[in-house]
């Protein structure tokens, strides 16, 4: 199964696939630059990317996306209608986090100073680490039920 | 093989150029603005429908044609549709996503903002016709390179034989 971690700009759905990984864990994990979306601008783009695969098989990835995250729903679940990829084919997670939208493009804006560092501070102090580890701790029992569903 | 014709909102561009590879639009001639305004699925879709595929039908070739709204970042947004497709093991060769709105121009956008997202039907309506209108030859080609794409791809032409009677290009 594809396991899709999306968020406007790609910071959140990053570090939920690094969780999902299990490449970050602890009480405090700290943002590392592997974690950080390549903001607009800087040589690096929007996109989805592989990140790995879990224990269980499952394909991880992160999209960084810019448009609303309705819009990502109805759009994958569409052409995989399509397509006739069955329900359990994939899961799309909304990783987005609040305030990522604006400190986004805040740090594009930093980025476009030369404040790369400023930049990464920045998208760093966004990322709520509780809420993201609930949306992953979610995201593993959606699997396990459609693990179910399948059997 | 399914073909994709993609804009903001699915409710200008892309039902034309859809419309045109189907044949409901005349390919050689102009369509005129009453054919624009009563074509199928023409400024209809909502702003809530963006992103939803809307199947237009099959062509002669017995390719399906669709028409979806991808917001505003359309251009990434089908990338990561084809790269989500791919990843799911569907064949790359099995799908066409082409953007129809890139020779959109300003009474186009102007029309189509008026009309879906402020509810101004009977100004938004006529200018998005007439957007499209001044440029349907370019509408023409965009559809001409894709079932020619098509054609490459499967080995089957997909001109419509819904089209009417085939006559010379006037003009």
């Amino acid at each position: 199964m594809l396991v899709i971690y999306h968020s406007y700009g790609g910071t959140g759905a990053l570090v939920a696939a690094a969780l999902h990984l299990q490449r970050v864990s602890g009480a405090a994990p700290r943002m590392t630059p592997a974690l950080l979306p390549s903001p607009v601008g800087s040589g690096g783009g929007p996109g989805l990317h592989l990140q790995g695969r879990d224990a269980d098989g499952h394909a991880v990835f992160a999209l960084a996306r810019n448009v609303p995250p309705g819009v990502i729903d109805r759009a994958f679940l569409g052409v995989a209608s399509v397509f006739k990829l069955p329900a359990t084919a994939f899961l799309l997670v909304d990783a987005g986090q609040p305030g990522e939208k604006s400190a986004f493009w805040l740090a594009w804006g930093l980025v476009r100073l030369g404040r790369p560092g400023w930049a990464r501070r920045l998208l760093a102090r966004c990322i709520h680490w509780t809420a993201a580890a609930k949306t992953v701790a979610h995201t593993r029992q959606r699997l396990v039920a459609l693990a179910g569903v399948q059997q | 093989m399914k073909i994709f014709y993609h804009c903001y909102g699915s409710a200008h561009s892309s039902i034309t150029a859809a419309n045109i590879h189907l044949g409901h639009l005349p390919s050689h001639r102009r369509a005129t603005l009453g054919e624009l305004r009563s074509q199928p699925l023409f400024d209809r879709a909502r702003h809530q429908d963006i992103g939803t595929p809307w199947f237009l039908g099959t062509d002669a070739g017995g390719h399906d044609v669709y028409c979806i709204g991808l917001h505003s970042g359309r251009r990434q947004l089908a990338a990561d549709l084809l790269d989500f497709l791919i990843a799911a093991g569907i064949d790359s060769n099995d799908l066409i996503l082409d953007d129809a709105l890139r020779h959109g121009n300003w009474a186009l956008r102007v029309g189509g903002l008026m009309s879906r997202r402020f509810g101004l039907i009977r100004l938004g309506r006529p200018l998005s016709a007439w957007g499209i209108w001044l440029k349907y030859w370019r509408f023409v080609e965009l559809v001409q390179a894709v079932q020619r794409e098509a054609a490459q791809r499967t080995g089957v032409s997909p001109i419509s034989l819904t089209a009417g009677q085939p006559g010379p290009i006037i003009g």
